[in-house]
């Protein structure tokens, strides 16, 4: 692929690992970024962002217009959600969603009327004016979360700002095949740039830095020129060679900076913030237009893909109405995400989310994913491949014989599951499965951990509540007792020669009652000797 | 004269050892036996009672005592090679007689049913149902344990156990397959 002789305006620095994949970008990079009819129906997945799931605000069979808030946030851990197109809600219910494990979770269907309508949007005046929390309450209303790959709420990302002085814009997009943001860049690298200004608007004396793989060269040229016309002389290009996983948070960091994200910190420890170029266009048309979050820029394509290319795609529209609409044959696999980092997904009629930025509809043998696995015969070649410098080969072993705690000792989260390791594997063995396999047992192990923490808890709070009432009970009998004594002994004292006297009767009673009941006693002997002789 | 000083040397310090030991065992008494408490981490905490202990905590204290590792189904195989690890003891195979390893359930009241009889209430070991005498019960599902003992005692039968759905934030990776790669030969 052809690549940009332009000399990066920062110095670039070295990552370790990595590796250079076959790109396939051409194949989707070629023509502009177009828009496809709407689908017959929209799914709307309601856990479409890192974090909580959003709660559905409209009811089945209302109308609504396309920008009109259909769910709401579940706490700030959270996004709105926002009706892509106008049309009628259908149904609120579980259908398959975006998520490796193919499972079904709470969606809202939304079957669009075609007129497209917008709702009445609220944009602010002047940008300028607003404070810091007036903009970034602006971008969580309009449901701006990252489009990088993450989906993570993008005002949680920017709401620290004390000690951050660079503003990272990621474009490095170094996964095969996707070319979202290089299309982005070249078509509205303005609007991408003007994003970019408003985010450091929110932090004093910061510095942009845009990060790009140098085999965009348009995109490059692009990031000039609107530079220029805005004279935005501020915003400095970091152009760093392309090499697989150069686009990853820590790794476009190292690569700009020299620095590391230490092991359980975060880039904004290191002064650090990064947004990928989507969020930036994103969060430029909230601002400047009050456009929330309805759909993204999608990369189609694949081998079985008929028009490849760009589009821009409406959150929910379900994956078989793409290949229906360009005409593409039914693919062997259906990837969504990069060949390196994607996952595939279980059938077709899955609607795409915020994070969806590529969709593969791949051709028999293309993406090379059937080969057997064989013994690892300990070459290390993957461990020369880790960008993080990890041991991929220790990882595999105690992941492979749940040794989890040993794993864990091996930096296991740590591993940003590029693909890198299982890519350069000759025996061809999945490794990144198996470190996903480890990683989600781990934390499926210590929410249980935490559910019996509290189970025992309660079952000692209860035990505990169980003595107590029972001590308290005891107690109560104990003083009732102590309380009748005391009023007898009272009574008894004051009245000493009525008791006597009371006692005497009492004596001469006991007499005339023991009297009668020998009487009885031997009547009954008596009777008793009968019947025994009778019996005899 | 040597041999005196020598004696006195050894007693000298055997005391001064002595009196620092003593000092040490009272001053860094360890209150409790602390194998159970280790023990009781690994148990599942379901309080079921299963085992034949009226909790998990009072198994930890038999198996510290010498009880087998195997009584505990909720904990199943993983369960008992956790507690052999740290035991030092033999892995073995689960008591059959005391059940099953079941999947995570949890109770489930069918309200319309309910009579307001309270007594599922004392059953349950977590406190992890809500109700009051002749109103409606109903079980706070993160709080329950899928112990079963709620079910018993009930005396209409409105009590079930239900499997916990797998979602999204429950569902983990599978391990790949690690299977030696068989081929058949054609027979000659």
């Amino acid at each position: 692929m052809e690549r940009s002789s332009f000399v990066s305006e920062i110095p670039i620095y070295e990552i370790p690992g990595g590796i250079h994949p076959e790109e396939h970008k051409t194949r989707s990079n070629q023509t502009n970024i177009r828009r496809l009819p709407l689908a017959n129906e929209l799914v709307i997945n309601l856990k479409g962002q890192a974090g909580n799931r959003s709660i559905p605000i409209v009811e089945v069979g209302e109308a609504v217009l396309k920008g009109q808030v259909i769910a709401e946030c579940d706490g700030i851990f959270s996004a709105y959600q926002h009706a892509p197109t106008s049309g009628t809600i259908i149904a609120i219910e579980k259908r398959t969603i975006a998520h490796p494990s193919g499972l079904d979770d709470l969606c809202i269907v939304l079957k669009p009327d075609g007129d497209d309508q917008w709702c009445e949007l609220t944009s602010s005046s002047n940008i300028e004016e607003m404070d810091r929390e007036a903009v970034l309450a602006q971008i969580f209303e309009k449901g701006v979360v990252g489009l990088g790959g993450a989906s993570f709420p993008s005002h949680i990302k920017l709401k620290q700002h004390e000690g951050v002085h660079t503003l990272i814009i990621n474009a490095a997009e170094c996964e095969p095949y996707i070319t979202c943001d290089d299309k982005l860049l070249q078509e509205h690298a303005k609007e991408v740039l003007l994003g970019a200004e408003i985010i450091s608007k929110l932090y004093q004396d910061i510095n942009i830095v845009i990060g790009i793989e140098d085999n965009k060269p348009q995109a490059i040229d692009a990031i000039q020129q609107a530079r220029k016309e805005l004279e935005l002389s501020n915003i400095k290009l970091g152009v760093v060679p392309t090499k697989y996983p150069s686009g990853g948070e820590k790794q476009l960091i190292q690569l700009l900076t020299g620095k590391e994200v230490p092991h359980g910190k975060l880039p904004a420890d290191l002064g650090l913030i990064m947004h990928n170029v989507g969020t930036c266009y994103a969060i430029h048309l909230a601002l400047t237009e009050g456009k929330p979050l309805v759909e993204r820029l999608v990369t189609l394509t694949g081998d079985n893909c008929k028009e490849p290319g760009n589009y821009w795609i409406p959150f929910g529209t379900p994956v078989d109405h793409l290949i229906k609409a360009t005409q593409s044959d039914t693919p062997k696999r259906l990837i969504m995400g990069g060949p390196m980092m994607g996952y595939e997904l279980p059938h077709a009629h899955v609607g795409i989310v915020k994070a969806t930025n590529c969709i593969i509809m791949s051709a028999d043998g293309e993406l090379g994913m059937d080969q057997t696995a064989l013994p690892c015969i300990r070459c290390g070649a993957c461990m020369d491949a880790c960008p993080a410098s990890l041991l991929p080969q220790q990882l595999y072993w105690h992941a492979q014989a749940d040794e989890f705690d040993k794993a864990e000792e091996y930096d296991l989260f740590d591993c940003i599951e590029c693909g890198a390791c299982a890519y350069v594997c000759p025996s061809h063995i999945p490794l990144v499965q198996h470190y996903r396999y480890a990683k989600s047992t781990i934390r499926n192990n210590r929410v249980e951990k935490l559910k019996a923490e509290k189970a025992r808890e309660r079952y000692e709070a209860r035990q505990e509540r169980l003595e107590r009432v029972k001590r308290e009970k005891a107690e109560r009998h104990r003083k009732a007792a102590e309380a009748r004594k005391k009023a007898a002994e009272e009574a008894g004292k004051k009245d000493a020669k009525k008791a006597a006297v009371q006692a005497a009767l009492a004596r001469v009673q006991a007499k005339k009652k023991a009297q009668q009941s020998d009487e009885s006693a031997a009547d009954k002997n008596q009777s008793d000797d009968n019947h025994s002789e009778g019996n005899n | 004269m040597d041999l005196i000083t020598a004696v006195i040397i050894l007693a000298v310090l055997g005391l001064v050892f002595g009196g620092l030991l003593g000092f040490a065992s009272i001053k860094f008494k360890v209150d409790g036996d602390p194998i159970v408490e280790q023990i009781d981490e690994i148990l599942p905490q379901t309080q079921c009672g299963q085992c034949g202990y009226p909790g998990c905590k009072p198994y930890a204290e038999a198996i510290a005592n010498g009880d087998e590792i195997n009584k505990c189904p909720p904990g199943g195989e993983a369960g008992v090679k956790a507690l052999a690890d740290l035991l030092g003891r033999e892995v073995i195979p689960l008591d059959e007689e005391r059940g099953e390893e079941k999947p995570p359930s949890v109770a489930y009241i069918r309200e319309d049913e309910c009579i307001g009889c309270t007594k599922c209430i004392q059953a349950c070991p977590v406190d992890a149902i809500l109700g009051a005498p002749k109103l409606m019960h109903t079980v706070i599902i993160d709080e329950c344990t899928g112990c079963d003992l709620c079910v018993e005692p009930c005396p209409v039968d409105c009590i079930d156990m239900v499997e916990l759905p797998q979602t999204i934030s429950s569902w983990k990776w599978q391990q790949p397959d690690q299977m030696i790669p068989v081929k058949e030969l054609e027979a000659s």
